[in-house]
């Protein structure tokens, strides 16, 4: 009976596994969508890539500093270059590890989506190493792998600080360095829309994640007992449907009509702040985290828009600001029932005191994110002599400038005759 | 510098010097901007004749848009077109000419060119009295929204030079038609059907959210369209040759129909002419004297453009009614 738990906990995280890498092609339709056509190729292309590069840093240290033994204040220190060896986890420790390889892949996809349109693909690659080797592992130690946090009973279930909210923090250090894409802002401050050119593929991307997001939470139970998975993933449902009606809801009030990249964010939203709660929350209160994430997603996107902050796939405002907000949210909604880890929240008799450590979690986290990645991104600009393309590179195109091939070569067959030189 | 871009300059200079003086109401301003363009016109007449001769035969020169209708505002640009009498090649040869030149010479003294063309220096809006007859019969024939756009265009037609019967002739054309056929009347009110919304139903003003006018209303789009759209509907359907909206309202409210109804949209309009003359006073070009920055307004200037707004609607709407019935 316990190895056919062994087996079914294995095989169910596995499944989850694989829905979570897929949801990287769910960030290659979003991003490819939500960007314009000469830059297609380039963002598909590298979003495949950065996966690849960062498995084999999680597998040489990124594992290892977030689980492993003999522990400082900052990460862990056992297990480099994971060798399979088993870990005594009531599942598979491979399989566990495949797991935990693509949260971390996840993470570093939302942080490059701050980088869209300028950044040179030099910059990818030394950043998706140094984020997952030194930024997204200590977040991750600190709240799942027994640190500090995790101490405190910082609730975070599936990732909402863990993974969004320091692939945030990072995009936000990028897009604040690399500055905003030429185009976006006026002299005067005003900004101007720079669309993307395929909404279908947005929202089919929204949809891979949706569907991915269910290995991403319910399979965080990474374990099938009794079922409780359902639970999560009910919950996380609610939310995400939540999001896309509140998005609606507000867009429709406030433009006069109602904008399909907003609705799109809301459900992407609502998804993100649910998954810090949706293991500790009753099926009510997702739908209310959820409708909160919606508007919330819609004003934080005007506000980087008025603070300057060219936020090209709504990195910000999808992953960061529903990501605090989801993670505060078990302070207010956990029960003590569903309250595994931690205590229950403030509607629940628990006092400030959960809310406290979830404002403290957020905030360490966040803060560290961002200072980390400044540093390094700061770091890389000095190496490499700048961060972004030459101007003329931004206008041809990071297709052709960094691959010399485009993403969709008949749109572009004339440009690139004139390019090139030809008669 | 010839002397004739020297002369246009010289009007353009006292046409901003005087500006100030004639911007107590629209009804003033507008008298000025026909001053102003009747001297562009001699001047323009002048240098024509010295070269091509006297006009062949009797002409009409008309203003068209918000010209025509007396609404311009302190900025505004040129529409016009003009209909004469001989249908001969040399006389449309001549007029054309002359329309370029009256049309630069509005140019040169501060009225843009249209962007759409028209401009008597375009045939299409340069024609002799029959071919225009034939013109606007083919264009109601037609019907289609292009055609119709340039039946709602024709209508705001208002002579400043020459005799004003070919044009009401011509407008007259349009309305028998249109009372003849309610089809067309309805293809005529379709034409401007759309209309963009810009007041929600918690009354928040919906404004541009991208590009340097981010966060105004184009007041001209979301607010004189409307008004001045439906008013021109219901004109054509009582065959009133009336041009401006004032006007219009006027001559509606004497038809039992309407009479419960127009007194409350003449004041929102009129309350509208007003409101742009106080906050649009200052436009800098043409594409900018449209748009009006919500943030910039106090608390009783948006109640008033609330109120003009939902006005707007309410008008538009009513017109759609009525149009229904048939």
């Amino acid at each position: 009976m316990e190895d056919m738990l062994y087996l079914m906990n294995s095989l169910w995280v596995m499944v989850s596994a694989i829905l979570v890498i897929f949801m990287i092609a769910g960030f290659i339709m979003l991003e490819a969508g939500s960007t314009r056509m000469k830059n297609a190729g380039h963002i598909a292309g590298k979003t495949a890539f950065t996966f690849g590069l960062a498995s084999l840093v999680f597998w040489a240290v990124g594992f290892a500093f977030i689980f492993g033994d003999n522990a400082n204040f900052f990460v862990g220190m056992s297990n480099f270059f994971y060798s399979g060896a088993d870990l005594d986890l009531g599942l598979s420790s491979t399989v566990f590890f495949v797991f935990q390889l693509a949260f971390a892949g996840i993470a570093i996809t939302i942080a490059l989506g701050g980088f869209a349109e300028r950044a040179k693909l030099s910059v990818y690659v030394l950043f998706t190493i140094l984020f997952s080797a030194i930024v997204y592992p200590v977040v991750a130690h600190w709240i799942w792998g027994g640190g500090w946090l995790a101490e405190h009973g910082k609730q975070d279930f599936a990732g909402s600080t863990v993974v969004h909210l320091t692939g945030a923090m990072a995009a936000l250090a990028a897009t604040i360095l690399l500055k905003p894409r030429i185009g976006r802002f006026n002299k005067d401050g005003s900004a101007n829309a720079i669309h993307g050119h395929n909404q279908v593929f947005t929202s089919l991307g929204v949809l891979i994640l949706w569907v991915g997001w269910f290995g991403f939470n319910a399979g965080s139970t990474v374990s099938v007992d009794a079922g409780f998975f359902g639970f999560v993933a009910l919950n996380t449902q609610l939310a995400a449907g939540a999001g896309a009606v509140a998005a609606l809801i507000i867009s429709w009030v406030t433009l006069g009509k109602s904008d399909i990249p907003t609705i799109l964010n809301g459900a992407l939203a609502g998804l993100v702040a649910i998954t810090a709660s949706c293991a500790f929350v009753d099926t009510w209160a997702a739908v209310v985290i959820g409708l909160i994430a919606g508007v919330l997603v819609f004003y934080g996107a005007k506000w980087m828009e008025k603070m300057g902050i060219d936020d090209p796939i709504f990195a910000l405002s999808v992953h960061g600001i529903p990501g605090i907000w989801g993670t505060l949210s078990t302070g207010f909604f956990a029960t003590p029932d569903l309250a595994a880890v931690g205590r229950p929240g403030l509607f629940y008799g628990g006092g400030f005191e959960q809310l406290g450590v979830q404002a403290m979690g957020v905030f360490v986290s966040g803060a560290f994110a961002f200072v980390a990645s400044f540093v390094i991104l700061f770091a890389i600009k000095k190496l490499l002599g700048g961060l972004r393309v030459s101007e003329e590179e931004e206008i041809m195109g990071l297709d052709i400038s960094e691959h010399g091939t485009y993403g969709y070569p008949e749109v572009f067959a004339d440009t690139k005759s004139k390019a090139a030189g030809d008669k | 510098m010839t002397t004739r871009e020297q002369t246009y300059a010289n009007i353009r200079q006292e046409k901003e010097a005087k500006m100030d003086r004639h911007l107590h109401s629209t009804q003033r301003l507008n008298a000025f901007h026909d001053e102003i363009m009747k001297q562009v016109l001699t001047i323009a007449l002048q240098i024509h004749e010295h070269e091509y001769g006297p006009p062949p035969c009797s002409y009409s020169l008309f203003l068209l848009g918000s010209a025509g209708r007396s609404e311009q505002g302190t900025i505004s640009d040129q529409d016009h077109g003009i209909a004469f009498e001989a249908h001969t090649d040399e006389a449309a040869a001549y007029f054309l000419d002359l329309g370029q030149t009256f049309s630069d010479g509005l140019h040169t003294a501060g009225y843009p060119y249209c962007e759409g063309k028209v401009m008597s220096s375009n045939p299409v809006w340069c024609r002799s009295a029959e071919d225009w007859k034939q013109q606007i019969a083919l264009w109601i024939e037609s019907e289609t929204l292009d055609t119709m756009r340039s039946l709602h265009m024709i209508y705001d037609a208002r002579v400043i030079h020459g005799d004003k019967e070919p044009v009401s002739t011509l407008k007259q054309q349009v309305a028998a038609n249109m009372k003849k056929n309610p089809h067309k009347l309805k293809r005529f009110f379709e034409n401007i059907q759309f209309m963009k919304k810009s007041i929600g139903l918690f009354g928040q003003i919906f404004t541009e959210q991208n590009g340097q006018h981010a966060g105004s209303l184009n007041l001209k789009q979301s607010a004189f369209l409307p008004y001045v759209n439906a008013i021109r509907v219901l004109a054509v359907k009582e065959g009133i040759d009336a041009s401006s909206t004032l006007l219009r309202m006027k001559a509606l409210t004497a038809v039992p129909a309407h009479n419960g109804r127009m007194q409350e949209y003449e004041e929102a309009f009129r309350l509208l002419l007003e409101f742009r003359l106080r906050v649009l006073r200052n436009a800098p070009d043409y594409d900018s004297s449209h748009y009006i920055n919500i943030d910039s307004l106090g608390p009783v200037r948006k109640r008033e453009l609330r109120h003009i707004l939902k006005t707007a609607e309410s008008l538009h709407h009513y017109v759609q009614r009525f149009i229904a019935k048939g």
